[in-house]
């Protein structure tokens, strides 16, 4: 007498007082083997990362001295992670200290003494969107001088990057960033004036603090989906003019109470709050006795969608 | 089963070297200096017979006309007209030293206190670096551009393992039924599996939209996609393992010899390894070149074709609990007994069923 007859005979009898019928076996049998697929395709699920976490990294550590006082243009590439920039002690004309996966990325510091060109950072990394790599991130930390003028200009992923540009001698600056969010500090008066900065925030936070400082005469900002705040305080030695063009995302401009603005707006499906403003004509907002200030801001901000603050303080 | 042994004896015994030199690392010189090779690849090193041993001084107004190299401490006064190498020690360029290559310290750090460095300044650590995910780098005979498929791939291998075994102990009847129905027909089972791969997406899909006109059942829907998401992934991994369990009782031909339990833990693990050959090939063969896209694009295709088939197979066979008769044998060689009953269930006589034509597959 096999088993399966004694299986077959105990269901007939049906002691459990279990479901009865030509199907019932088959609906428990079914019903189990769902519980089971989810159990198999949890613990598949749940092991996955562990086998997907094939990562080898390296730690950099290479700087360089200032040889000459050439102007320098510096390229940073910085594709996820924790970006830190900030002024270098002398004699260094940068020190780079970088973490990274060795596997996904190569670690790039190249300098051309013909073209006074510096490059750092990493290759290889997905600069515009890299699903799920906050939590596994590197980090560089870049120190650059503040003994020679310099062009800086960042090309940033899925980075939080904080940007202490305090005493650098830069003559422009360029962020470009994907989906990060970015930091740039001016805490103290430059020894040159810069010519102009350019930020082109796409999916992205962008905040700005005492740009007067830098005493650029041109900023040109693009905001993608993220909030951007530019704070205008600091020692104002020229006026300046600024470009802002949003698209989804708020912009918040905050400008000292002395300083005199002029806003030029075209808006579409937005909304701005100017308060203590003037409107002097079509799109034309200004501030009482702007021809009389010191200082002025001239802002041409373009905005779909999104919302434009000015505060004044 | 001795056979069986005797196989993983082999595939752990071809690891232990790797794993071996990958855990021992010493403080050499040789060790240091590889380091420098790794971080600045295509660099002529010192030779080892230049390297001093313990700390050295290039005494003020010496000249060294290439590199400077020891095993500790390295102070420069001195110029150097090559690169400087501290191995295991800090590296100063003290007042008036002069470095016209790099300077470079690996296990220490490198002070500039007056002097000066034309070349580059390069820290190199000594120690693993650590990720936020504590995973670490470590110092195997491979390169880690190699080592990590590999790594992956056996990782892979262990984990589909230890899932298969799990399998075959809690739900061995579900295997089975993936691999009747595999057996019935493959070329079925991977026209199921793609057309089941393709209405996955759409299936789920309808269930949020069904769940969603009920309103109440929008509360419903995240734990709906969990479970279809989680069942989904249930019935490849069974599939999978059905194609593996195929495969592997294909390759091995003398399975009568040993317990079914036994043939079937054999079967799957020789399944398992022919179906991961091309994955675990491919994490050897470095980490670039026309080989390495071959043998990836191989691995690809044949992990595909098995997912896609085994994925057809348990949608076919309802996750391996749809029993079907199996298929019927020649006259000459008699009838499945095991329905044989000394009774007659549901109207069939039970002294032999008549045979059915190959492939009917009808139902119990």
């Amino acid at each position: 007498m096999n088993l399966r007859y004694v299986q077959l005979q105990s269901r007939l009898a049906n002691p459990r007082g279990r479901p009865f019928g030509p199907f019932a076996g088959r609906r428990r049998r079914v019903r189990s083997g769902a519980a089971a697929f989810v159990v198999l395709g949890g613990v598949l699920l749940a092991l996955l990362p562990s086998c997907a976490a094939g990562q080898g990294w390296r730690a950099v550590d290479v700087a360089r001295t200032v040889t000459d006082s050439q102007p320098v243009a510096v390229q940073v590439r910085y594709g996820a992670g924790q970006l830190t920039v900030r002024g270098a002690d002398a004699p260094y004309l940068y020190r780079m200290q970088l973490r990274y996966d060795e596997t996904r990325s190569k670690a790039v510091n190249t300098f051309d003494p013909a073209r006074h060109l510096l490059t750092l950072g990493i290759s290889g990394d997905n600069l515009r969107w890299s699903p799920g790599k906050r939590s596994e991130a590197g980090e560089m930390t870049l120190a650059l001088t503040r003994a020679v003028p310099m062009d800086l200009s960042l090309e940033l992923g899925a980075t939080e990057s904080t940007l202490d540009l305090t005493g650098m001698r830069l003559r422009t600056l360029s962020v470009k960033s994907g989906a990060s969010a970015t930091s740039v500090r001016f805490d103290a008066a430059s020894a040159t004036l810069m010519d102009r900065i350019d930020v082109d925030a796409g999916a992205a936070a962008f905040k700005a603090t005492g740009l007067a400082n830098a005493g650029a005469a041109k900023i040109d900002v693009t905001g993608g989906l993220g909030l951007v705040e530019l704070d205008f305080g600091g020692v104002w030695r020229r006026d300046a003019e600024l470009s802002l063009t949003l698209a989804i995302g708020g912009g918040e401009i905050t400008v000292p109470g002395d300083v005199g603005v002029r806003i030029l707006s075209e808006q579409t499906l937005g909304s701005r709050d100017f308060a203590g403003m003037t409107q002097v004509a079509d799109g034309a907002w200004e501030t009482p006795r702007f021809a009389d200030a010191k200082h002025k801001l001239v802002m041409r901000a373009k905005t779909t969608m999104g919302t434009l603050k000015l505060v004044r303080r | 089963m001795r056979r069986l042994f005797r196989l993983f004896v082999a595939v752990v015994a071809a690891w232990i070297p790797v794993l071996a030199l990958a855990q021992s690392p010493t403080d050499s010189v040789d060790r240091l200096l590889k380091l420098v090779g790794r971080e600045l690849p295509g660099r002529t090193l010192p030779e080892n017979a230049r390297i001093t041993a313990g700390a050295r001084t290039v005494l003020t107004g010496a000249r060294e006309p290439g590199d400077v190299a020891t095993a500790g401490r390295l102070e420069i006064l001195g110029d150097v007209a090559g690169s400087a190498y501290a191995l295991g020690g800090d590296l100063v360029v003290g007042p008036g030293g002069h470095i016209r290559g790099d300077a470079i310290a690996v296990g220490g750090d490198v002070r500039l206190d007056g002097g000066r460095v034309d070349g580059e300044i390069r820290r190199i650590s000594a120690k693993p670096a650590a990720s936020t995910a504590a995973a670490v780098e470590d110092e195997g005979v491979l390169p880690a551009a190699w080592r990590a498929p590999l790594a992956q791939a056996t990782g892979w291998l262990v984990m589909l393992l230890l899932v298969g075994i799990g399998t075959l102990v809690f739900a061995d009847r579900y295997l089975d039924g993936v691999v009747r129905e595999l057996d019935r027909s493959v070329p079925r089972a991977f026209l199921i599996g793609l057309a089941g791969e393709l209405a996955l997406a759409p299936a789920l899909g309808l269930i949020c939209v069904g769940l969603a006109l009920t309103l109440l059942g929008i509360l419903v829907i995240p734990f709906a996609v969990v479970a279809f998401v989680l069942a989904a992934a249930g019935l490849l991994t069974l599939g999978y393992l059905g194609v593996a369990s195929m495969v592997g009782s294909a390759l091995m031909r003398d399975n009568a010899r040993h317990s079914a339990r036994g043939a079937a833990l054999r079967s799957l693990l020789v399944g398992l390894l022919a179906l991961m050959a091309f994955w675990l090939l491919a994490g050897l063969v470095g980490s670039s070149g026309t080989l390495l896209l071959v043998t990836r694009g191989v691995a690809v295709a044949i992990t595909w074709v098995a997912a896609t088939t085994g994925f057809g197979a348990a949608i076919a066979s309802r996750g391996g609990a749809l029993k079907r008769r199996p298929l019927a044998k020649s006259p000459s060689g008699g009838g499945d007994g095991g329905w044989q009953t000394p009774t007659p269930v549901r109207g069939v006589a039970a002294a032999q069923r008549p045979a059915t034509t190959a492939g009917s597959g009808d139902r119990r």
